[in-house]
């Protein structure tokens, strides 16, 4: 089952939704220096621009799951058109749902903006599992049983810090229930990715409801 | 001289592990081997246990943060009186699904993952089955680490004739009757150490090249439809269990015959579970509702402790709560739609097994 939405019926608040096209130059750049006079309101994180490719076929953000008890997994995956594809799989590969959201461009950069301003950009496995170990008694990872494997993957065009700028810029992050452990474990990473998690159960829930109400 | 010890001292475990030494599948012994902080023969006791042969009393609360968190209340008791009823039987599954079959549709069963969650945080249980890493797809095959590969010569996996390929050394995790190998036969068998080993290479029975798994498959092989373990680390829409495996209930008595290792003995122990009505009360374990994200289902937050003080082997550990956490958890995930549905009789009465009601006219 597909089902095509218009974001606006997930933001009802939001007055003017549709797709901004990015060609032109100046358009980007207005974009760029939006996103940056957006930085300086911003309480959490470094002083950062970015931008993100507006190509329908270029994925900017990718968001799965693996492991748990039931063996099925969703996979939103945000094209640069704003194009947001929820998909609900069986491990044998059987499609149970999909859907097809459309975010404008506000509501992408609030999406990519989390992952920014809690250093999804910069942060690897390792870092946030050594925070997290640093932060208890006995110095190990915690073992959570029957517990998913969260899969987070952005690409930025281009990121700009105090520290420089950089060009096209991919994270990859897989991590143990990370929005458990942000229960227990002030990391801000950790609170990015629940974060993004729970956008991402928000909108499905709303497809779910938008479906349900037909 | 030194360096001839310590060759010695890995030596004698190497040898100790492959020749009938204690472990099985209990809680967390995969994860805390797999990391190098235990050896592999370690038992996993319920919480609270330090040794001593007593009753454990553990309670458990629901915390209550969510609007639909009362529901869990009877699902729980359901899931406790299972676990304290302490008695197994066959045809305890219904709509039990491999890891190698498709699921179906529908809502999970809170009482069916609970009563899962509380084999691991309650009891000590760990998986049956090998699962492989979080992009490794888990299957029906017996536990057990460092298996490169299991070959499954009858198509039947789990049964007594898979093959776990040794690179190095593969760590041999699960318990088995030594007898016949049978992990859902039940009969008069006193579960201790003289009966249950978990040595591969030293007490299957003749012409068996590995521990059986108490799937469903592997049941059903055996002459015994609709059982499997509790503790199978699948749990889909529509499936339910009503009551205890062989293999469930064989697990938790090996772990009651304490530190000896042998049951009738003064260090035996009995555990019993308990609902409380109130999460400030002091509690072992609490259960909640909680967000996990869009794929979570149910997660068990514990880790364990050596039960007392030992040797240079430690055999005996403790479920324990993480640092900094009020209690053990156990987290259903509250974004999900869950059947909450309890049967108003547990005793047989919906899938027509009547063995437990009386003939006799009152």
């Amino acid at each position: 089952m597909s089902e095509h939405l218009r974001s606006q019926n997930l933001h009802p608040a939001t007055s003017n939704i549709g797709r901004i096209r990015f060609r032109k130059r100046l358009i980007a750049f207005f974009v760029i220096l939006w996103a940056c006079v957006e930085v300086t309101s911003q309480p959490v994180g470094a002083d950062v621009c970015f931008t993100f490719s507006a190509d329908p076929g270029e994925v900017v953000l990718l968001v799965t799951s693996r492991g748990g008890m039931v063996g099925v997994h969703s996979t939103f995956t945000l094209y640069g058109d704003g194009r947001l594809e929820y998909r609900h799989e069986g491990i044998d590969g059987t499609l149970h749902e999909k859907y097809d959201f459309h975010l404008d461009y506000s509501e992408m950069e609030k999406l990519l903006r989390l992952a920014v301003d809690h250093s999804l950009l910069d942060a690897t496995e390792k870092d946030i599992e050594n925070k997290v170990k640093a932060l208890r008694p006995d110095g190990r990872l915690p073992n959570i049983t029957d517990g998913v494997v969260v899969v987070f993957e952005v690409t930025l065009t281009s990121y700009r810090t105090t520290g420089g700028e950089r060009g096209k810029t991919t994270n990859k992050i897989r991590l143990p229930e990370p929005t458990y452990l942000s229960r227990y474990y002030n990391i801000p990473e950790l609170h990015g990715l629940a974060a993004i998690l729970g956008q991402m159960s928000d909108y499905r829930r709303l497809a779910r409801e938008h479906l349900k109400g037909r | 001289m030194y360096r001839d010890i310590t060759f010695a001292f890995f030596l004698f475990l190497f040898i100790f592990a492959q020749t009938g030494t204690y472990a099985g599948t209990y809680f967390a012994v995969d994860y805390e081997v797999s990391n190098g902080n235990i050896i592999p023969f370690a038992i996993v006791h319920p919480p609270g246990y330090d040794g001593s042969g007593a009753d454990l009393q553990i309670d458990i609360c629901v915390l209550k943060t969510f609007p639909d968190s009362e529901k869990l209340v009877g699902p729980l008791q359901e899931a406790i009186e299972t676990w304290n009823q302490q008695v197994p039987k066959t045809g305890n599954c219904q709509s039990c699904v491999l890891w190698e079959e498709a699921p179906p549709p529908g809502n999970l069963h809170a009482g069916t993952v609970l009563l899962h969650e509380l084999g691991h945080c309650a009891l000590g249980l760990g998986h049956i089955n090998l699962e492989g890493a979080p992009f490794v797809l888990p299957s029906s095959f017996t536990k057990s680490i460092g298996a490169t590969e299991v070959v499954d010569g009858n198509g039947l996996r789990g049964d007594y004739e898979d093959i776990h390929q040794i690179p190095v050394q593969v760590h041999d995790l699960t318990w088995f009757r030594t007898a016949d190998n049978d992990p859902v036969i039940i009969d008069s068998t006193v579960i201790d150490i003289n009966t249950f080993s978990r040595s591969v290479a030293a007490d299957l029975p003749a012409g068996h090249n590995y521990a059986a798994s108490a799937n469903r498959a592997v049941a059903e092989a055996l002459g015994f439809a609709d059982t499997q373990a509790v503790m199978y680390s699948r749990g889909v829409p529509q499936m339910e269990y009503s009551g205890l495996s062989a293999d469930d209930f064989n697990m938790v008595r090996m772990g009651m015959t304490g530190e000896d290792l042998l049951a009738g003995t003064a260090d035996d122990y009995t555990v019993h579970l308990r609902y409380r009505a109130n999460c400030d009360d002091d509690v072992e374990i609490r259960v909640e509702l909680f967000p996990l994200g869009p794929d979570g289902v149910g997660i068990c937050d514990a880790k364990i402790v050596e039960s007392f003080v030992q040797g240079l082997l430690k055999f005996h550990w403790t479920v324990v709560r993480e640092d900094g956490a009020p209690a053990i958890q156990i987290s259903l995930n509250e974004e999900h739609s869950w059947d909450y549905g309890e049967r108003i009789f547990a005793s047989g009465f919906e899938n027509g097994d009547l063995s437990e009601w009386s003939t006799a006219a009152p």
